[in-house]
């Protein structure tokens, strides 16, 4: 009759179909060197060179070049602001004392020693008078001072000239590179800058 | 016509097994590796026990036993960076580019515990974390451009343009060590000078001193053990790819 095994060759649902049809299709989508089965065929494999149109797609390729980017706009912003502000970090008292006028109310870093004895507490923070190069100036700090803040250390104050003294709101340590063991005898030059400052005031 | 084979023979069983020396040790590096280790435990025991805390600083001297050091490594792998990106551009040996690249990740990993400890430093030096002064300025450039290498060894290309191109980075990029060292000499700022390359600081006495050297002397240790290390694994990964490209080609040929 019309069902026999061997008269269904057109069912796609059929095992030995569906096999031949899958075979029929590597075949036909393999390219064309290495359809023929040739033991030469060597010519469309270049090592990973092959390989790059596929993975300039990928995510990986957009995560780099999208890192990429982001790291050359941070390197100009940097260089741009940076190293501009950079070049001036801050002003010695005496030279912000000589541009006074200039910096008034321009918010400015100012650096000195602070002024033995000088320090005395305030309602918001500390007065103290900084000095370098024998110029010195009153300060007015808001905020507490720093664990290390004394007349021993540079600071560089950040704030700015109101009237005759200089308001700040922050204090930087400027340590040098001075080490010692605990030893009180020890003399710097910022620190014999200092005493000096501190014995003409 | 001639067959670029692989520098290792490809036993036909390759498919399954892909990386055959699965090791990047040998008994130099277990020497090395062990020698590091004791470095690492001497250095707590001298740099954070039996040194004295600074008449200034007080404990917070103890930071510089390792900020000095991992600086130190950064900046010599970064030279060892530019020098093998020469010699790449030179031979065009894949020798050159993988330990370019592999100095330049380890590079950047010490250069970040750098600028990590350095800011722990400065909480408590200074007062504040970061400020936008000279040395931390040329420290941050010098930073995000060998981020940028890495990055630029990630886009996708063929392997002989990322090698010329990176390597033409890795040559520029050193240019910004000096100017990051001096900067401290050059501009005014927060960071204060040189503490050991070039002027060993005469401050620095007794064991302070000796913590000092001996973290350098660690840490460039612990530095060109993992170099070795990434280096070998970064050329086994080399040649498990083209294994598998190997074994892929193989794969095609006996389908058909």
């Amino acid at each position: 009759m019309d069902v026999t095994p061997t008269g269904r060759p057109d069912d796609p649902e059929s095992s030995d179909a569906a096999e031949l049809d899958g075979v029929d299709h590597d075949v036909a989508d393999v390219d064309a060197p290495t359809s023929a089965g040739s033991p030469l065929e060597l010519t469309p494999q270049t090592g990973r060179h092959a390989e790059t149109a596929d993975r300039r797609r990928s995510p990986k390729a957009m995560v780099a070049v999208g890192a990429l980017v982001v790291i050359v706009v941070a390197l100009g912003a940097v260089l741009l602001t940076g190293l501009r502000d950079a070049s001036t970090f801050f002003y010695n008292v005496d030279e912000a004392d000589q541009q006074r006028d200039e910096l008034s109310g321009d918010r400015i870093r100012m650096q000195g020693n602070v002024v033995p004895d000088s320090v005395e507490r305030s309602a918001d923070g500390v007065r103290f008078v900084i000095a370098y190069n024998g110029v010195e100036v009153p300060v007015d700090h808001v905020g507490d001072p720093p664990e290390l803040f004394g007349p021993k250390i540079p600071v560089v104050l950040e704030g700015s000239f109101t009237g005759d003294r200089f308001s700040s709101d922050e204090i930087l340590i400027r340590h040098d590179s001075a080490y010692d063991e605990q030893n009180p005898d020890r003399v710097r030059d910022a620190q014999r800058d200092a005493d000096q400052q501190g014995g003409a005031g | 016509m001639t067959i670029q084979q692989p520098v290792e023979p490809v036993p036909p069983t390759s498919g399954a097994r892909v990386v055959a020396p699965a090791s990047t040790s040998s008994r130099g590096t277990r020497i090395l590796g062990f020698a590091v280790l004791a470095g690492l435990v001497a250095l707590v025991v001298f740099g954070v026990f039996i040194s004295p805390p600074d008449a200034e600083l007080g404990e917070t001297i103890r930071i510089l036993y390792m900020h000095v050091p991992t600086v130190s490594a950064a900046y010599v792998a970064f030279v060892i960076t530019a020098i093998a990106s020469g010699m790449y551009l030179w031979r065009r040996s894949e020798f050159w580019d993988l330990l370019g690249a592999s100095s330049a990740e380890l590079g950047v990993l010490f250069f970040g515990l750098t600028i990590f400890n350095g800011m722990m430093w400065g909480k408590i030096t200074w007062g504040v974390f970061w400020r936008w002064e000279p040395r931390l300025t040329t420290t941050t450039v010098l930073f995000l451009t060998y981020l940028g290498y890495l990055a630029v060894r990630q886009v996708p290309t063929n392997v002989r343009t990322r090698a010329t191109v990176s390597a033409v980075i890795g040559i520029l990029a050193v240019v910004n060590i000096p100017i990051t060292h001096k900067a401290v000499d050059w501009w005014r700022g927060l960071h204060q000078e040189k503490t050991i390359f070039g002027t060993v600081d005469p401050d620095m006495r007794g064991t302070q001193l000796f913590s000092a050297y001996l973290g350098l002397v660690v840490f460039l240790g612990l530095f060109a053990w993992l170099l070795i290390h990434r280096f070998r694994l970064a050329w086994l990964t080399e040649r498990a790819e083209d294994r598998g490209l190997d074994a892929a080609i193989a794969e095609r040929r006996a389908e058909a």
